[in-house]
């Protein structure tokens, strides 16, 4: 990392430079991309949204940064932070994915790439019928859970709780199977 | 992935687009702010409990002195907290950590051997006296609101080395006040008992900083 550059220029952004700024933050995200990366193993998508959330916490918490102190340690001490955060969060979400939230993730996670569809079809055979059947149409075909409910003949409820609980027993089967 | 760069791209282009002149310097400020006021909170809730000692005017000298070593307490935590709310400054931290511990220590090591075995034994056996062990952290909770309050507004990075501080520093402001009420002089007493209720508050703030200075 090139500190006296990044330095220069977060020194001039604490004083209200926002072309300063903007370099400051477009050079910290190389950095922060390719330190998220390194550590996270999810793939290139979640990673971004750690480099995002880093760079968030950057510009919320950069009243802490103090000028006579190398801006890299500064930095990288709140990447670690916001990175253990997400692992930590992650962890917990996937104990439990409310299925509303799953739901606001779905067109980011379209299923596109062949060979992950097939781990995918893989592991929902390992699902109890009623669960496989629901996240196949709310979270494959990407029904909402009313059409969902329509076509399985299954109340909304039963949709929900059965793409929660699938959700929920795929995550273990994934973890299962990254075991080393 | 192009898309995800683009989406960073726009989040780099809005925050330097909202970019203010930050005011900075000036934690050691706000930090002391929070600290009078902690100490104003925990003053006016022994005072409104009206256990003040009746002998107070008697014995000003040992409650200041009482006072004066649980502001010793807080004066040594007080570094480590702001090191702490400040991503990246680890160097120093373990050396404030190292001299706190090693300032309490020599302190409470100096009175003990003025007090004497005699004195050090009933200190520590205190007569179920102990009393302060529970009060301490007690009235060190809404002072700790205070600490996890201020410290949220800052960057801690290390969650319960943080709460810890926080929970120490209550700890030694609610001690400082509960000077008014306490009606043991020893100067064992103060050292062992009301040191070990500030340790105590530090490892209730270690726990609660996991969850409560995450931001």
């Amino acid at each position: 990392m090139d500190e006296p550059r990044l330095h220069a220029l977060m020194v001039r952004s604490l004083a209200g430079d926002a072309p300063a700024y903007r370099e400051f933050l477009s050079t910290a995200t190389g950095e922060l991309r390719a330190f998220v990366r390194r550590r996270l193993f999810s793939g290139p998508d979640e990673a971004e949204d750690v480099v995002q959330e880093v760079l968030l916490a950057v510009h919320l918490k950069r009243h802490t940064y103090d000028p006579g102190l190398p801006v890299s340690a500064w930095l990288y001490a709140i990447a670690r932070y916001k990175l253990v955060d997400h692992l930590r969060r992650g962890k917990r979400r996937g104990v439990s994915a409310p299925v509303e939230a799953a739901e606001g993730e779905a067109d980011v996670n379209t299923v596109e790439d062949g060979a992950h569809r097939r781990d995918i079809e893989r592991l929902l055979t390992r699902l109890p019928a009623k669960q496989r059947r629901a996240i196949e149409l709310v979270k494959l075909q990407q029904l909402s859970v009313r059409e969902a409910a329509a076509a399985a003949s299954m109340s909304e409820a039963d949709i929900k709780v059965s793409v929660h609980r699938g959700l929920k027993t795929l995550s273990r089967l994934v973890a299962e199977d990254d075991a080393p | 992935m192009k898309a995800k760069d683009m989406k960073t791209d726009d989040l780099i282009q809005s925050l330097s687009e909202t970019a203010q002149p930050v005011r900075k310097g000036r934690a050691t400020i706000t930090f002391i702010a929070a600290a009078l006021a902690a100490l104003a909170v925990c003053v006016g809730i022994v005072l409104l409990s009206g256990q003040v000692r009746a002998d107070f005017s008697e014995h000003m000298t040992a409650v200041l002195a009482k006072a004066a070593f649980s502001g010793l307490l807080v004066l040594a935590t007080a570094p480590a907290m702001l090191w702490l709310v400040h991503p990246g400054r680890s160097a120093g931290l373990w050396i404030a950590i190292g001299v706190a511990v090693t300032a309490v220590a020599i302190v409470v090591g100096v009175l003990a051997v003025m007090a004497g075995r005699g004195e050090l034994a009933a200190a520590l056996g205190a007569g179920g006296r102990p009393v302060v062990f529970v009060l301490i952290p007690l009235l060190a909770m809404p002072a700790g609101w205070v600490f996890f309050t201020w410290g949220r507004r800052y960057a801690p990075t290390r969650l319960a080395l943080s709460g810890a501080a926080a929970g120490a520093l209550s700890g030694g402001i609610a001690a400082a006040s509960y000077a008014l009420v306490c009606p043991v002089d020893e100067a064992m007493f103060v050292a062992t008992w009301y040191t070990a209720s500030v340790v105590l508050c530090g490892l209730i703030g270690a726990a609660l900083g996991r969850i409560l200075l995450r931001w």
